[in-house]
């Protein structure tokens, strides 16, 4: 008999799902400290190592988290009785359709988000919807995308962040650039950002992304000839022509686009500006989702809900909310204001927030879990072997069978179809914006993601390793901070609200910060406070740069 | 004197020109040397953020002005700090060419990079080097002049000013 356990599995962080192997010796004594039982190992046949989140993998093995019991009304339970207690309370919501709204998390399987789809069925409500909300914008796209392809195409468009998001990407791009002279890497974005080092950087102003897309689309089919002399959104238009010329002729190029909370507005459009652009430029093209599953979960719900959701939170048109896998006080702006009115909370989280949920279910990491996802590469994966959750913990999938059991007394079993793709609806946006700016509002605040943190940084911010961190912070131009004359702490203030950060030395980021902008990472809950959490004219959730100041 | 070729020895090698600063290598030495075994502490120092680490030097100045003899360069290469040996004098943190043995101590004795040695006996490579995301990082053979070469790297990691512009 073996004496080492080994755990094949998918790093839980991100779409990429780069793989992972876990080794354990075999023991009967469990323990939680600084000494895990676990070693992680990096997938020699993947070649592309882990980034700073997914070595966090090993750090979510001994969280404390995982021996965490159910609880019920503020009391420990056993997961029976918080199952059952909740079953009057739901059966009452139920009565009146669309009464309970239903969110899930793009980091679920599959067959937990059909198990998802059949409890709203049985909860009588249409308001099943997913996050990070960004997501929802890439469920029209049906991704041309694959490792081995991308490390040879002649031409790589970054539009957002790719290497912050997905730093394990950054290998097979930069190879792909390295192969042959005359290989490009172009980066499109509001401000410099990781890929912007390696790339050449093309500047659109915070908001103008779609617009600068649709003037580039029109000038490739033909409708639109710029004006040599004529500039969108800040770039020239000897450059836009440069950069249609280089889309036209690449052979084998591939457009990547990846957003976060507070950075673009108008994703919708301008992924669909992008899937045309790479059709008539034969590109391939991919969107990459902060959730593991994004596109497959999203998929399987089948429709652009978040914004009834919102509505219905917002207008206490609702009585009832699950959140599966998250803190809705993490990912809800101003969620406080909308708990008071709700009669029931019942989430599936590890993190401190949901103290206040009527209902709270140990939930199992990804890793702790069989199921499948929808990769990258548009493939049906396995998540492979799991780890046994320890204390209480068990899977979305299981908790929802197990409440679906005691609302209807049969056992329902998740089927696994591939899911297919929403088809797009018409967009809207292709308007030249108004600027951001204005003279009372001198400032743009831009959420920019870290690769060093996992979603909104519950939980690698909580490590030691990034202790010195917790304290939500912001970069800002260290001109601006002498001219202003600003101490260590500054409260910012959008439209939509203000926090207090402390000003981050700029140093810390590879990249500069131009003098009227402040760059927002959005990992923290005071961050989420300063974008508007609304919809755009697509219809979709969009949180975007917003119009700023600096208050002394 | 000088190794030959033959006796070239491995040496975690970083490409600027590659870097992202993504802090995959930092966590992944935090992860597997804060507090556990078999290193007590990591040594991973972020300059300019790019990762700098322990070259273990061929003439390496640390061992030869450790009063205690805490640390030796072996012959598999491996500057071998013998934290039972060691009183945290920090002469080491002095000497150091390179400005990686820093004079942050815990527990009162310095921490420096171990290159993975339990990683290294199972054939693998060291942790930082494995999980680097964009392929700056590797473990090479270097000859005496690559190794002249990585010196005017590591001169240039803290000259290069575009990463600040």
């Amino acid at each position: 008999m073996s004496l080492v356990e080994e755990y094949r599995t998918k790093c839980p962080f991100c779409s990429v799902q780069d793989d992972v192997v876990l080794k354990r010796k075999s023991t009967k004594t469990a323990f939680f400290g600084d000494d895990s039982l676990f070693k992680l190992y990096y997938d020699e046949k993947s070649g592309r190592g882990l980034c700073p989140r997914g070595n966090f993998t090993l750090e979510l093995l001994s969280s404390p988290y995982r021996l965490r019991k159910a609880e019920l009304f503020g009391e420990e339970c056993s997961l029976e009785e918080a199952i059952k207690g909740t079953v009057p309370e739901i059966k009452r919501i139920i009565k009146k359709k669309n009464n309970i709204a239903i969110l899930i998390s793009g980091n679920h399987t599959l067959e937990e988000a059909y198990l998802a789809k059949a409890l709203s069925g049985e909860l009588n409500t249409e308001l099943l919807g997913l996050f990070p909300f960004e997501d929802e914008a890439l469920l029209s796209v049906k991704n041309k995308f694959s490792f081995n392809s991308l490390s040879e195409s002649d031409l790589v468009v970054s539009v957002g962040d790719v290497f912050s998001l997905s730093p394990t990407l950054a290998r097979l791009i930069l190879d792909a650039r390295n192969k042959k002279r005359g290989n490009r890497l172009i980066s499109l974005d509001i401000i410099k950002g990781r890929v912007s080092l390696f790339a050449e950087h093309f500047n659109v102003g915070p908001g103008y992304m779609s617009y600068f897309l649709s003037v580039l689309l029109n000038y490739l089919e033909g409708e639109n000839k710029l004006k040599s002399d004529e500039a969108v959104a800040g770039v020239s238009a000897l450059k836009i022509k440069e950069l249609a010329e280089v889309l036209k002729n690449s052979e084998n190029g591939q457009i990547l686009f990846s957003n976060i909370y507070g950075h673009f507005a108008n994703p919708y459009s301008i992924v669909g500006k992008l899937s045309r652009i790479s059709e008539i430029t034969e590109n391939r093209f991919a969107v990459i989702p902060i959730g593991q599953n994004s596109l497959g979960v999203g998929r399987i719900i089948g429709d652009f809900n978040n914004k009834k959701i919102l509505d219905s939170l917002k207008e206490k048109k609702i009585e009832g909310l699950i959140v599966l896998g998250g803190d809705p006080f993490e990912f809800i702006p101003k969620f406080e204001d909308i708990f008071g009115y709700l009669n029931f909370v019942l989430s599936t989280v590890f993190f401190k927030g949901s103290n206040s949920s009527e209902c709270r279910i140990p939930s199992a990491f990804s890793f702790e879990k069989k199921g499948s996802f929808v990769s990258l590469e548009e493939n049906i994966v396995n998540l492979g072997e799991p780890v046994s959750p320890v204390g209480d913990a068990i899977s979305d999938g299981d908790f929802i069978s197990d409440l679906l059991y005691h609302l209807t007394g049969a056992k329902t079993k998740a089927r696994v179809s591939v899911p297919k793709v929403l088809p797009f609806i018409k967009e809207t946006d292709s308007k030249k914006p108004f600027s951001i700016t204005n003279k009372k509002y001198p400032f743009t605040a831009v959420g920019i993601g870290l690769p060093f943190h996992h979603d909104r940084g519950e939980i690698t911010r909580r490590v030691k390793w990034n202790e010195e961190k917790n304290e939500p912070y912001v970069f800002i131009n260290s001109d601006i901070v002498k001219e202003l004359s600003l101490g260590n702490k500054v409260k910012i203030e959008t439209s939509n609200g203000s926090s207090f950060f402390k000003i981050e030395d700029c140093s810390n980021l590879p990249f500069d910060i131009p003098r009227d902008i402040i760059a927002v990472p959005v990992h923290f809950l005071q961050s989420l406070q300063l974008f508007l959490c609304d919809y755009d004219s697509d219809g979709i959730i969009s949180p975007g740069a917003e119009k700023a100041r600096i208050v002394k | 004197m000088k190794k030959k070729k033959a006796e070239r020895e491995k040496r975690v090698v970083l490409d600027v020109d590659r870097c992202i600063s993504c802090h995959a290598c930092d966590v992944a030495c935090y992860e597997s040397h804060s507090e556990k075994f078999p290193l007590s502490r990591s040594n991973f120092d972020i300059t300019m953020d790019l990762p700098l680490h322990c070259k273990h030097c061929t003439d390496a100045s640390c061992v030869a002005v450790c009063p205690v003899e805490a640390l030796e360069k072996r012959e598999d290469g491996l500057v071998y700090h013998n934290s039972f040996r060691c009183i945290g004098c920090l002469s080491c943190t002095i000497a150091c060419p390179f400005g990686v043995l820093t004079a942050k101590r815990v527990r009162h004795i310095i921490s420096k990079c171990d290159l993975c040695y339990d990683m290294l006996q199972e054939g693998k490579e060291p942790r930082c080097v494995q999980t680097c995301t964009s392929g700056a990082l590797s473990f090479e053979e270097i000859t005496y002049e690559e190794e002249i070469e990585r010196d005017r790297v590591d001169a240039r990691i803290k000259a290069k000013p575009w990463r600040r512009l």
